[in-house]
């Protein structure tokens, strides 16, 4: 397989350029995820201690097998929400390795407001436990949430039931769950120990209860302690909810550890087919490569030289519907499908997609997109030409696909090429996006002054003739709310991936995420009808 | 395995068979040769062709592969990837450079006559909401810029014509 030939001269102006402001961003995004990690008000940890129990992240230390990857799914969520005040949404989810088995963990933190439950909360649990349903994998609980916030009530409601619904369907599928009580599980939080196959519940600490001591006593007149209502002793030795006792944490974690080591091993739908070799190009020269401004286009081949195995690349279709790169690569030793924008999808580029993903599906290849799309071909010499009903052919492949998908959003993510790249509605296994990513529905630009002119119009119907200052502060005012809406933060903040990832992690993410997607298996292609 | 390597500038095709306990058998030219590569202690390799022992030092990069041996000298063989031949090069590599999308130029970097470098930044165009800069495929000179700032294309004109230096 030939080694893609860099065109990119490092010592260019603006290289240096792009190298400085996409190492600030990169470093901005850093120190969020470590403020979001690790800091938190020295009160908080104070009350934790107290309470003798670990932080999270130490949990986390104690669980995980030593020097294995964790994957962190969407840390900073929530971080544009709740004023930035609720840190990951109160908890902790990711891929990682225990008793080497890779698991799905869902870690309560309880540091800020006792780990209480906003609306983004569920989203995030109910994601994570998504990807469990999708790949088949094992997934441990840490439970130490007060329940569901009091003033999110309405939010938690739905999405809060679509949790435990997930865990019944991980477990008619086979998928073992294992939960750990550090703290309070209190009405729908409850029924997480209740549905997953083993339960460890910490002694002093750990709770268990449909209502708690103060709503029992509200309802029934009923008098009675945390521990005597749902305590350790009560669970495990009368009602049988809770499966085994444990005297400390760091105990229920070792007994975890062994419960997870009797899973049955997992069955690979695929494995590494080549000894996984570097990238021959430098990642760290994707800062140079790729613009912070979202409107340069930059060859995503020279992304793709510095994500997979020895730089190499098999191009298929080089010549045609060019604004499109597809083609087979190598990633930690697993065989990948590329689908990579350079401009903007036409009917030709479209019709490749479509072709190259029915390749991938019959050879059981799965794939990778690489995003950075502002749409389809706008026009009507493109309607003619159907570009309509051959991005819908993309579509249509692209829905039907039964090998995994992952998505990377290197730059843009606008209109419908969002749909047709595989963004976050069309089921990708994981999706991520950089750091710099700007994405929506339209542009800041185009979505500000198609807003501001129905504004001034509006104001001009009142009798109001804005004059050129009013103008101007309008459409800033209204540029700068839709700039704040389509950056990379607000996005992830709510969910709309799998998290943020830094350009030179995405090889070591995405050797992960091919890892655990084996773990499901891959049916025969299939797919609707293509309109042709 | 079938090979094409490069020996002092001569194109070999072989195929590489491998037999039991570390045989290969060398298929050239019509020609079946059998042999044998074993390292030595002293860091050199022993390779066995025809029966023949000949004593090399050999050092290899990810393309070529040198031979060292005291009586024949040092030689080198590249490999070549006969996929990666001209027919497979990137679009656009030929002379006329087209529009990937239709759009308006924004810059033009280089003028008729300029001696160019492959990557070289030539014209940059904004097309749908994106600016591309479109940069010399092969070394070459400048034959023509058909197209001035400003001024607007459709998909897959012929924005700079190349030719050879």
């Amino acid at each position: 397989m030939k080694r893609i030939e860099s065109r990119i001269d490092t010592s260019s102006e603006a290289f240096r350029r792009n190298h400085a402001a996409m190492s600030a961003i990169v470093a901005r995004f850093r120190e969020r995820m470590e403020i979001t990690r690790h800091r938190r008000p020295a009160h908080e940890i104070k009350r934790v201690r107290n309470q003798g129990k670990l932080l999270v992240r130490e949990r986390l230390d104690l669980l995980l097998d030593p020097g294995t990857p964790f994957l962190e799914l969407s840390a900073l969520a929530a971080c544009e929400d709740y004023d930035g005040e609720v840190p990951g949404a109160n908890v902790v989810t990711g891929l990682g390795v225990v008793s080497g088995r890779e698991v799905l963990i869902h870690a309560d933190d309880s540091s800020v407001k006792g780990g209480v439950w906003y609306t983004l909360t569920p989203r995030k649990l109910v994601r994570m436990l998504d990807i469990a349903l999708e790949n088949r994998l094992p997934v441990i609980h840490l439970c130490d949430s007060g329940g569901a916030f009091l003033e999110e009530l309405s939010g938690v409601y739905i999405e809060g039931g679509r949790v435990f619904r997930n865990q019944c369907l991980l477990s008619k599928a086979g998928v073992p769950q294992v939960a750990m009580v550090f703290g309070h599980c209190t009405a729908g939080g409850a029924y997480i120990p209740a549905l997953c196959d083993y339960s460890i519940i910490v002694r002093g600490t750990g709770g268990v209860f449909l209502g708690g001591p103060p709503l029992v006593k509200a309802a029934t007149g009923e008098e009675h302690t945390a521990d005597e209502i749902g305590g350790c002793e009560l669970h495990t030795q009368v009602s049988g909810t809770v499966d085994y006792p444990a005297d400390s944490e760091a105990q229920a974690i070792e007994i975890c550890r062994e419960i997870v080591a009797q899973f049955k091993p997992a069955v690979r739908s695929f494995l590494p087919e080549r000894d996984p070799e570097p990238p021959y190009y430098d990642p760290d020269e994707i800062h140079g490569i790729v613009s912070p401004d979202h409107k340069v286009l930059f060859d995503q081949r020279e992304i793709i030289a510095r994500i997979v195995d020895g730089s190499r690349f098999h191009e298929y279709q080089p010549a045609y519907g060019t604004t499109l790169v597809c083609g087979y690569a190598y990633v930690w030793g697993y065989r990948v499908g590329i689908l990579a924008n350079n401009g903007v999808l036409f009917s030709d580029s479209s019709k490749k997609a479509a072709h190259f993903i029915s390749l991938c599906n019959q050879n059981r290849t799965p794939l990778l997109f690489l995003q950075n799309t502002t749409g389809y071909m706008i026009g009507r010499n493109y309607e003619m030409e159907g570009i309509t009903k051959d991005g819908a052919k993309m579509l249509m492949a692209q829905a039907g696909s039964e090998v995994p998908k992952f998505t990377v959003i290197t730059s843009a993510a606008f209109g419908a090429g969002y749909y047709g790249m595989c963004g976050r509605a069309w089921d990708p296994r994981f999706i991520w996006a950089w750091p710099n990513v700007h994405m929506g529905v339209m542009g800041p630009e185009q979505a500000a002054n198609t807003l501001a002119d129905v504004k001034i119009a509006q104001l001009r119907r009142n009798g109001h003739a804005p004059d050129a200052t009013e103008m101007t502060q309008l459409r800033r005012r209204v540029y700068e709310k839709a700039e704040r809406e389509s950056n990379a933060y607000f996005a992830t903040s709510r969910l709309w991936d799998d998290g943020l990832l830094a350009p030179t992690d995405t090889r070591n993410a995405l050797g992960m995420a091919l890892s655990a997607a084996a773990h499901a298996p891959i049916a025969d292609p299939h797919y609707g009808i293509f309109r042709f | 395995m079938r090979r094409r390597y490069l020996i002092d500038g001569q194109t070999h095709d072989v195929v590489v068979t491998r037999g039991a306990d570390g045989a290969l058998q060398i298929d050239r030219a019509g020609r079946r040769i059998s042999a044998r590569a074993e390292p030595l202690p002293d860091g050199r390799h022993r390779l066995t062709i025809d029966g023949r022992d000949h004593a090399v030092w050999i050092a290899s990069s990810a393309d070529s592969v040198f031979v060292h041996g005291n009586a024949t000298g040092a030689a080198e063989v590249e490999t070549v990837d006969p996929a990666a031949a001209d027919g497979h090069a990137r679009a656009g590599a030929a002379d006329a450079l087209s529009a990937p999308m239709p759009g308006t130029v924004i810059a033009v970097h280089v003028a008729v006559g300029d001696a160019i470098v492959a990557g070289q930044p030539l014209i940059v165009i904004e097309s749908m909401k994106l600016e591309t800069t479109l940069i010399a495929p092969r070394d070459g000179r400048v034959r023509a810029v058909h197209f001035g700032v400003g001024s607007s294309f459709g998909l897959k004109a012929t924005l700079v014509t190349l030719a050879d230096a």
